[in-house]
């Protein structure tokens, strides 16, 4: 379904490229024409051409927009730490996980391991 | 072909100026009613994928965890289309108890239903399963209503039910989408925003021995600048909220009133352009929902003369329901602070405080 969507949306994008390019080639074509003298057919080819521009740049933008706006899940985190000396390990988040149970000994101390936190984050302050 | 004065494309152009004008003249509201009505559609097409989604996730994951004999599909749609009839209002005198029984009996058969079609599971994933369940109903509720709407809408043809609706779908997707990312986190047990306070009380009370007090509610004793601190929050690591207005009037009452404070900690609704995770502080019972709860706190906190502080970290209602962002979490530490400052300027030294986490308590244990 979301590839149909996908579909869907690059043939709109291509749509609106193609009525773009022809606005803006009405417009040159009247702009052309007023100076050659045709008066009131080159103001009407002006007028469609600007409206298409608009129309064109406006859905183009729009589609943009909404691109910019879908946004990947974030990924979630699962902080372990150590007990007695501090240790403090970030991995992945795994199904059983939650905050306050033991998740084995510490690496440097042989200590208890515990969840403190779980938490969410986006991607890139996730990489950060 | 002519174009000059008269000429054939001027005319057309300027009948079909006309034509449109007075075509819109005529039948302008029809065509913005046809405009909404194709709205509308679409944002329905997106609830009807949300609410199969979550209804596909429930049953996989009720497989999963409860492994039941039977298929456990029918059982799910019947649970999904499960309604809670609110106590007659016209003499409102004593209908907080009857809400709260009325609640009682719901969640008492909601668990009893999740249980029966999930015999595998224990008792945390059973509510981890009754979270994720009542989130597909809600989902499946919001789609039949705006359904209802957009149908009537289009019978009668009646533009302002249709503008109503078109004009409150963008809040009521907001709400559905949280839904969404709340169903993810239920299924695999992560904790949410709201479980902001039970996550700030579990920091106080972590190494400290615990108790079970009243339903679904766990108590830890700890101390702070010779204070007796008694913490409670809903029992974890299953999403639950408990009953944290009878948890405190029985503390109450075991002590016999002689409380100095009772602090509430809880997810607060932020306004748009405020950070979440930020901290403030107030008075009264800071505890959501359908009231209930509250009253009771606040009957018993004036019953004895007991001050009632709230504090709140805020939250949007997205974040309050999808998997808790880092900032959130992040705050815990600093409403602890909080915490420890209040109780240092507003009580003595042998004083006994109630501090509440109030929230669901999914993925975060005592």
């Amino acid at each position: 379904m979301e590839s149909r969507a996908n579909r869907y949306s690059q043939a709109m994008v291509i749509f609106g490229i193609f009525v773009l390019v022809y606005s803006v080639y009405m417009v040159i074509s009247a702009l052309i024409g007023i100076q050659g003298g045709h008066g009131e057919e080159s103001y009407y080819s002006l007028m469609i051409g600007s409206t298409g521009i608009a129309l064109a740049s406006s859905s183009l933008l729009l589609m943009r927009r909404r691109a910019l706006q879908v946004k990947p899940p974030p990924e979630v985190f699962t902080v372990i730490k150590c007990s007695k000396c501090g240790f403090r390990l970030v991995r992945r988040f795994q199904v059983g996980d939650y905050v306050n149970s033991e998740v084995g000994e510490c690496q440097q101390c042989g200590g208890k391991m515990a969840i403190t936190s779980i938490y969410a984050e986006s991607g890139e302050k996730a990489k950060a | 072909m002519g174009f000059g004065e008269g000429g054939r494309l001027s005319t057309i152009v300027s009948v079909l100026m006309y034509l449109t004008f007075f075509i819109f003249i005529l039948f302008g509201q029809k065509i913005q009613v046809k405009m909404m009505l194709w709205e509308i559609d679409g944002f329905l097409k997106r609830l009807d994928v949300m609410r199969s989604e979550a209804r596909r996730k429930s049953i996989e994951m009720i497989r999963e965890v409860g492994k039941p004999k039977d298929d456990p599909a029918p059982y799910v749609d019947s649970l999904l289309e499960q309604f809670l009839i609110m106590p007659v209002d016209l003499d409102p005198a004593g209908i907080v108890w009857k809400i709260d029984h009325l609640l009682d009996v719901r969640d008492m058969k909601f668990k009893d239903d999740i249980r029966r079609i999930a015999p595998e599971a224990t008792d945390a994933q059973v509510n981890n399963l009754e979270n994720l369940v009542e989130a597909s109903l809600v989902l499946n509720t919001i789609f039949r209503i705006v359904r209802h709407f957009y149908l009537l809408g289009k019978r009668t043809s009646s533009f302002y039910i249709i503008l109503q609706l078109q004009m409150i779908l963008p809040l009521v997707m907001q709400e559905a989408e949280a839904l969404m990312g709340a169903t993810k986190a239920f299924a695999l047990g992560q904790p949410i925003g709201d479980g902001i306070g039970p996550l700030v009380v579990s920091r106080l009370i972590s190494d400290r021995e615990k108790r079970k007090v009243e339903k679904d509610m766990v108590m830890g004793e700890t101390s702070i600048e010779g204070r007796r601190v008694i913490a409670l929050k809903a029992e974890g690591p299953g999403g639950n909220v408990g009953k944290p207005g009878d948890a405190i009037r029985k503390i109450i009452e075991e002590l016999e009133g002689k409380v100095s404070a009772i602090i509430m900690v809880d997810a607060a609704l932020k306004f748009e352009g405020e950070r979440s995770g930020e901290i403030s502080n107030g008075i009264g019972a800071a505890i959501g929902g359908i009231g209930t709860e509250r009253f009771k706190i606040e009957e018993e906190a004036s019953k004895f003369k007991i001050p009632l502080h709230a504090i709140a970290i805020k939250e949007s209602i997205l974040d309050a329901i999808t998997p808790m962002k880092r900032e959130i979490s992040e705050s815990a530490e600093r409403a602890v602070e909080a915490i420890k400052k209040l109780i240092l300027e507003r009580t003595e030294e042998g004083d006994t405080v109630i501090v509440a986490g109030i929230g669901n308590t999914i993925g975060i244990g005592q």
